[in-house]
């Protein structure tokens, strides 16, 4: 009060205030008195009407699930089914004192505290009077000890609802994927009308990408609850409308059967009936129990999955992206007859090595002392790195990337699965956009040969594997065969290429053939009681660059860092029934493993069509 | 003044008092029920009235000198927190407006609601009233600029309150109504351009306030439950403890924002009359007491106080009944909450102080 304020006129000031304490204070009364009209009319006028909305409060809706749809093989072999499991649920507004309730209930069944929390988190998302599951489920030693004891417990009961069961486990964990419970991310993507809490829904896989067909509707009870919450009669119901059953494309002995010989290989096997991209087996080894996240996996088990260096949760067979190594080889065979770079009179003398204008750095042929004379058969049959050094080089990186690519190598196959991967074909302006650096000419020899930069998966290299042998049809594959009773499905023809000249294909196909049948083939031990011919050829992925003079000695190199074995074939070579690509991590044995599942195959379906006849 | 300060007084103001003990032991009634009779939750709810009751009396005793003196730093350390909150707040619920001191949690906001009219009032304390132009643009300022930063937290309710309570000692300081009315009807013609600025959920809410229907099991739920509490409560309401509404969880929030409709399921339209009465009564002697006030600051603060506290009453008991949209604004006194509790309080204690510390009253 020490500032000059003596020029303010007080009392002036003071009279205007108290004026405007007036008005604000007719105003007060004013809205006071509007608020008052407005419960009163609330109160009084609509009295009735609220109070028979409050009792209609006291109905409940109990949302009941659908069962969700079966899954079976192309021979009608169960792979999915629903089980009864025992849960335990709560309704917190039936238990007097929540705490002390639970806690007593602790006694008598273990309750882990992430039980606990998944409760509390579920609580404050559900409705009131909503039975929130506690514990998912109950041993049937623990449905003995509740039944004894369930007088103690008012607001707890046992619930029997069906869950998914995995007949065949790890064998299919990748292909069919699982159901699990519905997540907070779940929730923000699913429209909440069609789901109940309690209900599961498809995580990955099969179960992911068909859940609108397995899932069903679902259906409603409307209860009658008294002023306490307790249930009184049923008013109504409407039932719940099962999920379709389906088909799959995939063959569960064949499948089970390659399970049982990867053993505790690491690796991906993918067959595909080539004529209709059918999936016949699909695999990712090591696997893991789909069954443990069907009802949610307590937390030390998936951190063990997730963090196991041989990644179990990773499906190989269409997220791995490997080098396909000489795998390629019959592709980069048909780019170089179809540009005229080669003809099956190119011929050439491998010396073991090829230098770029014969001059510089060796890029060096796996056999060091080379292959002799060799034609465009032999460096097939035989894998003859020099050759392809060459035909690379006279290519040039366009024709070569855009020739893979336009094949379909570095695309999706569209594959009716998740998380698929496109790996990858390098091209010139790929690699000045990533890695800001010029193409270098030695690495399209890399290229010509499958290493490098080059990536695909092994559901890529089957399905590539199915172009070939269909001269050129390409078809999606897909595992889906059929839904309920809907017609068979088909699918789509996606490419259909025509080549200059139609007998490159059989130029290629025969050397693929001689990999098996020449004495001096990549897999001649293959023709060995082999009642089919086999159209194949071999690949080894290095994942260790040897020096310029080094040799490869596997038992110097750990384990990690040892070549993958790949092997892609199509059988019977002229008739092909099933084309398939096989990678092993680490070890060798690929075209072995794959020559059992072609073996398998293709003696089942031929028993089966002599069945037919005598029939 | 000096002799003032020597003489051992108890600063009270009766008829105030009463008026907030009636309030608060009807809140705890109230509260037992709407927390369908957890002693626990009471007990805490009890330790916060005392602890806020103290801090009334406490800031009974300051002379009003003081909070003139103290406003600037109290408004420069409210907008500092705000800054605060912005860059490294605790988000709940979506929204960032608590600071975490590790041994307590703070809503910096909280603070503004009364450091923005201390701020303006001391401001135009110094002016010749009523406002030039230039003397209502500085104010302006002062009070947008917190009222923004709330409400881009967001938190639209909280964030217009203050701005509104800024504007109450604008209107209380005698600015011409040619003003007023041209701001309301700017106000209205900027409608459009603030619904771009709304959050997604705020807009979510507006939409509900205008048809509830629209989304029964969602947002719109709220405020069907609500209405459906109060009006089945009639004139005599259900009984204590007896709402099947609220005791039977169909009521949300009905120990926070939606304490009215328990109050008037079980109390019926006798306990809303009853409540009016308390805050009537609050309210009255509140504006009595800004009538006697001494000296511009005095004035204005204390009748801001009482404004923006009826201010929270109506629009907490319009939100509830329908009449207004949901802004989460709880019921002054009676929700349950520490943080509001003691701003509100802290007011009413300002507002006896002024009445106390008066000359004619020293003398």
């Amino acid at each position: 009060m020490s500032k000059p304020i003596t020029l303010k006129n007080s009392h002036q000031e003071t009279r205007l205030f108290q004026h405007r304490l007036w008005i604000a204070g007719i105003l007060v009364c004013a809205l006071f008195a509007i608020l008052f009209f407005r419960l009163a009319y609330l109160q009084i006028y609509k009295h009735r009407f609220y109070k028979s909305l409050a009792r209609q409060n006291q109905v409940s809706t109990v949302p009941i699930s659908p069962t969700r749809g079966l899954i079976y093989d192309r021979n009608g072999v169960l792979l999915a089914d629903n089980i009864p499991a025992f849960q335990l649920v709560v309704t917190p507004e039936h238990i007097p004192n929540l705490k002390a309730g639970l806690q007593a209930l602790q006694d008598i069944i273990p309750i882990s505290d992430e039980q606990l929390r998944d409760f509390d988190a579920r609580r404050k998302l559900s409705k009131p009077f909503e039975g929130i599951p506690l514990k998912l489920q109950l041993t049937e030693e623990e449905v003995a000890t509740f039944s004894i004891h369930r007088y103690a417990f008012p607001g707890v009961d046992i619930h029997a609802i069906p869950i998914r069961h995995y007949t065949k486990g790890p064998a299919f964990a990748h292909a069919l994927g699982y159901v699990g419970r519905i997540s907070e991310s779940d929730l923000k993507l699913i429209d909440p009308s069609v789901y109940a809490r309690a209900s599961s829904i498809g995580k990955t896989g099969i179960e992911k990408i068909y859940e609108e067909t397995l899932r069903g509707t679902m259906g409603y009870q409307l209860i009658e609850t008294d002023a306490r919450g307790r249930q009184i009669k049923l008013l109504s119901q409407q039932p719940a409308i099962p999920g379709q059953n389906m088909t799959l494309t995939l063959d569960a002995n064949l499948q089970e059967k390659a399970y049982e010989w990867f053993g505790n290989q690491k690796g991906a096997l993918v067959a595909i009936e080539p004529d209709t991209g059918e999936v016949l087996a699909i695999l990712s080894l090591p696997s893991f129990d789909p069954n443990l996240f069907v009802t949610g996996i307590d937390q030390a088990t998936y951190h063990a999955l997730n963090k196991n260096p041989d990644m179990p949760l990773f499906n190989r067979s269409l997220q791995g992206q490997y080098p396909p190594a000489s795998t390629i080889k019959p592709f980069v065979a048909l780019i170089g007859l179809e540009k005229g770079v080669v003809t099956t009179q190119t011929n050439i003398k491998d010396p073991g090595f090829y230098q770029l204008g014969g001059v510089g750095r060796r890029y060096r042929d796996w056999r060091p002392k080379g292959h002799g004379h060799v034609n465009l058969n032999t460096a097939i049959s035989q894998s003859c790195d020099t050759y392809y050094y060459r035909m690379a080089h006279q290519l040039g990186i366009e024709a070569l990337s855009n020739g893979l690519l336009s094949y379909g190598f570095g695309e999706l196959t569209g594959i009716d699965l998740t998380q698929e991967r496109a790996g990858l074909v390098p091209t010139r302006q790929w690699k000045q956009k990533t890695q800001h650096v010029d193409w270098y000419p030695g690495e399209t020899l890399s290229l010509g040969i499958g290493q490098g930069y080059l990536l695909a998966t092994p559901l890529q290299l089957a399905h590539m594997t199915a172009f070939m042998a269909n001269h050129g049809s390409q078809y999606t594959p897909h595992l889906l065969k059929q839904k309920g009773k809907e017609p068979l499905y088909e699918a789509p023809l996606i490419r259909d290429i025509q080549l200059e000249k139609s007998e490159h294909w059989d130029i290629v196909i025969n050397a693929m053939k001689d990999v098996i049948a020449h004495p001096q083939g990549t897999a001649h031990y293959l023709k060995q009681n082999s009642p089919y011919s086999i159209a194949g050829k071999t690949g080894t992925a290095q994942m260790f660059t040897l020096k310029q003079n080094e040799k490869y000695k596997v038992e110097k190199i750990s384990q990690h860092l040892r070549d993958h074995s790949l092997f892609i074939a199509f059988a019977p070579a002229d008739n092909p029934r099933i084309a398939i690509a096989v990678i092993l991590e680490n070890s060798k044995g690929a075209p072995l493993l794959a020559q059992k599942v072609i073996h398998e195959y293709l003696s089942t379906i031929q028993e089966d069509e002599s069945d037919d006849k005598k029939s | 003044m000096i002799k003032s300060h020597r003489r051992i007084s108890f600063a009270l103001d009766w008829p105030l008092a009463y008026s907030l003990i009636g309030l608060l032991l009807f809140a705890c009634i109230i509260l037992y029920s709407a927390r369908s009779g957890d002693t626990v939750t009471i007990q805490r709810q009890i330790v916060r009235l005392l602890m806020s009751g103290a801090l009334c009396l406490l800031a009974a005793q300051i002379h009003p000198k003081y909070y003139k003196a103290w406003a600037p730093s109290i408004y420069t350390l409210g907008l500092f927190l705000l800054f605060c909150v912005l860059l490294f707040g605790e988000s709940s619920k979506g929204a960032q407006r608590w600071l975490d001191f590790r041994l307590f949690r703070f809503q910096p906001s909280e603070l503004m609601k009364l450091a923005v009219p201390l701020m303006v009032a001391t401001y135009l304390d110094e002016q010749l009233l009523p406002p030039k132009p230039k003397n209502i643009l500085v104010c302006l300022f002062l009070i947008l600029l917190p009222g923004l930063l709330v409400i881009r937290q967001p938190d639209l309710g909280t964030g217009l309150l203050i701005i509104s309570s800024g504007f109450f000692v604008l209107f209380l300081s005698g600015i011409s109504w040619r003003l007023i009315f041209s701001a309301l009807s700017l106000l209205i013609l900027c409608l459009p351009a603030a619904w771009m600025f709304l959050r997604e959920y705020q807009r979510e809410r507006v939409l509900t306030f205008l048809s509830p229907e629209r989304d029964p099991l969602g947002s719109g739920y709220h405020i069907i439950q609500s209405k459906i509490a109060i009006g089945a409560g009639g004139v005599f309401g259900k009984g204590w403890m007896e709402g099947t509404q609220s005791q039977l969880n169909f009521l949300p929030e009905r120990s926070t924002d939606f304490i009215f409709a328990v109050l008037s399921e079980e109390f019926g339209l006798i306990g809303v009359l009853v409540l009016f009465i308390f805050y009537a009564l609050l309210i009255a002697r509140g504006l009595y007491i800004a009538y006697l006030a001494e000296g511009t600051f005095n004035q204005l603060i204390t009748g801001n106080i009482v404004l923006t506290f009826f201010l929270y009453v109506f629009v907490n008991i319009g939100m509830v009944s329908g009449l207004l949209p949901v802004v989460g604004v709880p019921l002054p006194l009676i929700s349950y909450g520490g943080t509001a509790l003691i701003t509100l309080m802290i007011g009413w204690g300002m507002v006896m102080s002024i009445y106390t510390h008066r000359s004619s009253s020293r003398f």
